[in-house]
């Protein structure tokens, strides 16, 4: 592209651009009707710009653009038919040659799909030299990519850039259409999108009330994954037309892109403005697929079928629903009506390949992205998924290698970039072995989690194969990140993920305790959770919904160990009694599309009482027979009626009765009354207000109060904790440790309670306590030496030599200042633990550091005279 | 105030006179080396630093002449409120007391002393210079090198604990200097914690990584450098003083010195123990003792050039050897004590 063109000539553009309308019949009425018009459309009164515009044709004045802008105005809306009949109408008055609307017969002939019509009227109107020729050629352009010619399509597009460089005075509309050919242009030159940004900028510059260019723009912003300046764009272009339904696509599609809960109102929105436009549907119906509520999802994609029965990206869908279903003819039917249509539509398999990985078939997806980029080898976005899922399934080799060939046909995709880097970083990971387990951890860190992780990471898998009659293919990779950012980029490619770890099945991969202050998480429970995760999705093959192996996680978390998993708060309670929570049926849409802030927490522990619930009234039976039939491609309903004999609605009562029944005391008392609160939180008020005036006694039996309605918070504003410390301050030592007692069984996060709580067990003599409470901590925080000296003083005093060889290890791993200290008490403790030759080569690294040091001299001697 | 010997205090002495290369804890007779020690704590201006520079300030001076057993009269306090500790505090911590004390110190000094100078309080920084907070005018680098130079053959020690102390490298790196600071530039002007950890290197049993019973300027820069980063990470909050260590007079503090590092080889061999003149003389007197003392200085030596070694040996040969030597090293600790030496 020439890039010679300077913003002299913008300017001019925009001179013209806004000239134009007046300029041709500066002295006729219609003029001014014409412009009136157009800022209707513009602005988004769309039934007053059918009026201006239908008046202004049927007086055959300002054609053919009178006659354009009413069709545009009446399928802005979805009124395809009418805008058709507008044409003809406009064509009938002779006033201007019947060509001049064939562009804009072929585009709408287009959106409802039929192709041949569409393609006989767009070459009619280039041939024909109609005013918006450059525009048909676009259009003509586009429908023949849609076909898989892209050679003539690419032929066309290219002739944009002959076309900006050649003319003097392009339109907003033409410059707009050179960005989208520029886009085009750019799967195979990535240059070019700089040049299409351009052209997009230009042609806002050409016409600044048109809020069309900066939607395209966004568009083409999104596509580069730069969400920030994709919304600059569409909230200017909403300022200008808040109704405009492609501005409000754009925006649930960049919802979708930030994760946002907002991508279903936004699409509905602009349904609500055209609900015939079949990309808006076939959008909608990928956002239901991705929630997994197929039902839904088919609806939609029938709906946009029904405007558009070619529609590429609504058959997209149905091939998507058809794969979660494991209907294979109906995916087979959808897949093969795409290719007939366009057998080069990559973005088919692309599609799936994201559904695939955003219900967790990580291997699907590979297996679509691979033939994603066989029918299409510039689909670089397919590639990136193609790498990214490859490194889901653990293949670093490929997919690294796949990854480098995204970036070099699209460096703008910050996944592959981030990835990439992170790569680079992996590389110096260490790695430590365990009979079903791998683990990937930095140098750091390695030293140490390695001496925990892999002994719980076993103890889980036998947990969990008894619990499940299952075993996932092993070894188990667990990769554990020292920095929040690595784990983010290697989960979703991005920063800023909230989410401590992930499974992609036998691929696990976690925040280290040190990519997180202490106290904000617990880094066994974190890896059992994902542990969990390997076992439900191996067996189902990945069909398990994620609000099952989600409760289920949260479920084996509770069995594993006293305080994991046990999350009930004041806000789920809340979220409960207000009917916040989505039932049975919808129980996705608070994992994926959460509907307030919260409501992801609150979704978790939701479904682990659903689960929970199924297992007292069941067995752990009835929970391996669900996974049996998702695994067998079964429905939700199906599953429960299969398994339960019992429908979703009827299933859904009784687990709010369960919930209301085990909480019930705590919904009451959290209920408000027409003063607000409840009696919770008047107990808690009461509670400070007493302690505030120093009646310590009042307080604490406030707070009695609270903790009888609420026994099982254990927040960090618990009254359990509050009356611990309370407790504690007035010394009452054996009221603070049955608090503390009680806290510690509800929290597995609260590392100043358990250290507490390790100091009263000290203090009123009960070393086991001591030896439980500091265990617990080195989940939470296994970086203090002063907690794993402790630990390793209290196990040795027990008799423990074993569990104080593990924490001398640790103490060792985290490299103290006085490491020939360590090493001698290791030494000591190994030879106490029967490991006589391990303590000679341990001492001997004492004596190494510190030859003169007496008692790993003595040591020595002993070790060898018990040789 | 008594000094305080633990029972292991002969074997300390003992190893003090068998690095021939100790600063301040060699040599016999009226002539050997001693350490001086100057403590100097500076303005507190909140009570809370007032209060925690005076007990850091007397808890040095404590453990030196304790623990260590450096010599009252060897020992010059200079602080914010003399009358806070009469008759141990010398003097207001002015730059001129401090001047008049280096001076004073500097009459009396032999001429293989050692000279350790603490600075404790408030630092600033003002492009590459770092201050010290006294009463009165501050002290610049720039003044404690002139006032320094009254030092002629001693190795002095100088380490300031203060924000933004980093300037001071630059100002009295030298020859026979070491130089230890919280900071590694004027610009890191946050609180520090770096005095409170060193103070605890003298106090603690932590710092003494090779068990020689005793602590090296070298090993108290290291515990006190390892215990503030571990301070910071346990608190979540980012480590904004990275201390320095300079002895080989390059200007350039190093982060990470060591033996066998740029820096830290100085520093390694200076030590607060003083020497004790009645087990030099013992030693002088009874060549027997005087031979083990020589055969420990072999076998240290031979492990430390087995532990260069040790990356091109075979571990199970090396350990054998190292084993080997190490044993003839207990046996001949045994026999220095069963021959009293240090008692």
């Amino acid at each position: 592209m020439n890039r010679s063109r300077t913003c002299g000539i913008q300017a001019l553009a925009l001179i013209a651009a806004l000239a134009l309308p007046v300029a041709g019949c500066a002295q006729e009425s219609g003029s001014v009707d014409l412009a009136a018009a157009r800022e209707a459309y513009q602005t988004g009164d769309y039934d007053a710009a059918v009026d201006a515009f239908g008046a202004l044709a049927r007086r055959a004045e300002a054609l053919p653009a009178s006659g354009r802008g009413w069709a545009r105005a009446l399928a802005v809306t979805g009124e395809y038919d009418g805008a058709l009949e507008a044409l003809d109408e406009s064509a009938a008055s002779g006033a201007s040659a019947d060509v001049q609307f064939d562009g804009m017969r072929g585009r709408i002939l287009r959106v409802l799909g039929r192709t041949e019509d569409a393609e006989a009227r767009l070459r009619g109107a280039i041939a024909g030299g109609a005013s918006d020729a450059t525009l048909a050629r676009l259009e003509l352009a586009e429908l023949l990519w849609d076909r898989g010619e892209q050679d003539e399509a690419i032929a066309l597009f290219d002739g944009f850039i002959d076309f900006y460089n050649a003319s003097s005075d392009p339109t907003s509309a033409e410059l707009s259409a050179v960005g989208t050919a520029l886009t085009y242009l750019g799967r195979r030159d990535s240059g070019l999108f700089h040049d299409a940004v351009r052209a997009f900028d230009e042609a806002i510059s050409a016409d600044p009330g048109d809020p069309d260019p900066r939607v395209a723009m966004a568009e083409l912003f999104l596509s580069k994954f730069n969400s920030r300046e994709a919304g600059a764009l569409l909230d200017e272009a909403e300022a200008r037309n808040p109704n405009h339904p492609g501005a409000l696509l754009a925006r649930a599609r960049r919802a979708k892109f930030d994760g946002s809960r907002e991508a279903i109102d936004f699409v509905e929105q602009s349904l609500e403005v055209n609900p015939n436009d079949p990309d808006a549907r076939a959008f909608l119906a990928r956002l239901y697929v991705e929630l997994e509520d197929v039902e839904r999802a088919e609806a939609e994609a029938r709906r946009a079928l029904e405007v558009n029965p070619v529609s590429l990206a609504a058959l997209t869908e149905l091939a998507a629903v058809a794969h979660l279903r494991g209907d294979g003819q109906a995916f087979d039917e959808a897949r093969d009506r795409v290719l007939s249509l366009n057998p080069t539509h990559s973005e088919l398999y692309e599609g799936l390949a994201e559904v695939a990985y955003r219900t967790h078939r990580y291997a699907d997806a590979v297996e679509f992205a691979r033939m994603a980029v066989a029918l299409d080898n510039t689909a670089w976005p397919a590639y990136a998924a193609l790498g990214l899922n490859e490194l889901r399934l653990g293949e670093f080799g490929q997919g690294r290698a796949t990854l480098e060939s995204a970036f070099a046909g699209d460096p703008f995709n910050p996944w592959v970039k981030n990835t990439l880097d992170l790569l680079d970083e992996f590389d110096a990971f260490e790695r430590a072995e365990s009979e079903r387990f791998v683990f990937h951890m930095h140098p750091d860190e390695a030293g140490l989690l390695s001496i925990y992780a892999p002994v719980l990471a076993e103890e889980a898998f036998d947990a969990m194969s008894g619990r499940y009659g299952y075993q996932p293919p092993t070894p188990i990779s667990v990769e554990i990140y020292d920095r929040h950012q690595d784990f983010s980029v290697r989960t979703v490619g991005l920063s800023g993920i909230g989410a401590l770890g992930v499974s992609f099945g036998s691929v696990l991969a976690m925040d280290s305790p040190g990519a997180r202050s202490a106290g904000e998480f617990n880094w066994g429970s974190t890896l059992w959770h994902e542990i969990s995760h390997a076992f439900t999705l191996g067996y189902t093959d990945h069909r398990v919904p994620r609000w099952l192996s989600e409760g289920l996680a949260v479920l084996d978390e509770r069995h594993a160990r006293e305080g994991w998993g046990s999350d009930v708060s004041p806000g789920f309670l809340a979220a409960f009694r207000d009917e916040r929570l989505p039932s049975l049926e919808r129980f996705n849409y608070g994992f994926v599309r959460p509907a307030y802030p919260g409501q992801v927490q609150h979704s978790y522990y939701m479904a682990s009482l659903l689960v929970e619930m199924i297992e007292e009234e069941h067995g752990i039976a009835a929970i391996r027979r669900m996974l049996d039939g998702y695994r067998d491609g079964l429905e939700t309903s199906a599953v429960f009626e299969s398994v339960f004999a019992e429908d979703l609605g009827s299933f859904d009562a009784r687990l709010k009765t369960y919930i209301s029944t085990r909480f019930g005391p705590a919904i009451e008392a959290l209920a408000g009354d027409e003063q607000g609160g409840g009696a919770y939180l008047a107990y808690l008020t009461a509670a400070a207000a007493h302690q505030s005036e120093g009646r310590t006694d009042q307080a604490i039996a406030a707070l009695e109060q609270a903790r009888a309605v609420f026994p099982e918070y254990a927040g960090p504003d618990a009254p359990l904790l509050l009356l611990a410390r309370m407790h504690r301050e007035e010394g009452n030592d054996e009221a603070a440790l049955e608090a503390f007692r009680a806290y510690a069984s509800l929290n597995e996060n609260h590392l100043e309670a358990h250290v507490a709580l390790a100091d009263l067990e000290e203090t009123v003599g009960t070393p086991a306590g001591v030896r439980d409470a500091l265990d617990r901590s080195t989940w939470i925080d296994p970086f203090q030496q002063e907690l794993h000296e402790r630990l390793a003083t209290a196990h040795e005093a027990a008799g423990d030599w074993s569990a104080g060889v593990r924490e001398r290890r640790a103490l060792l791993a985290l490299d103290p200042t006085d490491r020939a200290r360590a090493y001698y008490r290791l030494a000591l403790a190994l030879f106490r633990d029967g490991a006589a030759a391990e303590a000679r080569t341990t001492v001997l690294r004492a004596l190494e550091i510190a030859p003169n040091y007496e008692d790993a001299l003595d040591l020595l001697i002993q070790i060898r005279g018990g040789e | 105030m008594t000094a305080r010997f633990g029972p292991l205090s002969a074997l300390v002495l003992a190893a003090s006179l068998s690095h021939a290369g100790s600063i301040a804890a060699q040599g016999v007779g009226s002539g050997s080396p001693a350490t001086h020690l100057i403590v100097v704590t500076g303005l507190g201006g909140q009570p809370e630093y007032v209060d925690l520079f005076h007990v850091q300030g007397e808890s040095l001076v404590d453990a030196a002449m304790e623990r260590w057993g450096v010599p009252a009269d060897n020992i010059v306090w200079l602080a914010e409120a003399p009358d806070r500790s009469p008759g141990r505090i010398a003097e207001r911590s002015t730059k001129e007391a401090l001047e008049a004390a280096i001076l004073e110190t500097a009459g009396r000094a032999g001429p293989n002393d050692g000279v350790l100078l603490v600075l404790i309080g408030h630092g600033s920084g003002d492009g590459d210079e770092s201050k010290v907070n006294l009463p009165g005018p501050d002290l610049t680098g720039s003044d404690l090198a002139m006032s320094l130079s009254a030092f002629t053959t001693q190795t002095i020690a100088v380490v300031n604990t203060a924000s933004a102390s980093g300037g001071f490298v630059q100002a009295l790196s030298g020859d026979r200097r070491i130089v230890v600071t919280a900071t590694r530039s004027p610009r890191e002007q946050e609180r520090t914690y770096f005095a409170s950890y060193f103070v605890d290197a003298y106090l603690d049993e932590g710092a003494d990584v090779d068990k020689d019973e005793r602590v090296s300027l070298l090993e108290a820069y290291l515990f006190a450098r390892n215990e503030v980063a571990r301070r910071y990470e346990r608190d979540n909050q980012m480590l904004t003083e990275h201390a320095v260590l300079d002895d080989n007079g390059d200007r350039e503090g190093s982060a990470e010195p060591g033996a066998t590092a740029p820096d830290g080889a100085l520093a390694g061999r200076f030590f607060l123990a003083a020497a004790s003149k009645a087990v030099a003389q013992q030693a002088a007197d009874d060549p027997e003792l005087a031979a083990l003392l020589a055969e420990k200085t072999r076998i240290e030596t031979a492990i430390a050039q087995l532990r260069t070694l040790r990356d091109t040996m075979d571990p199970a040969v090396y350990d054998a050897e190292l084993e080997t030597l190490v044993l003839e090293l207990a046996a001949t600790n045994r026999e220095i004590r069963s021959k009293g030496g240090g008692q």
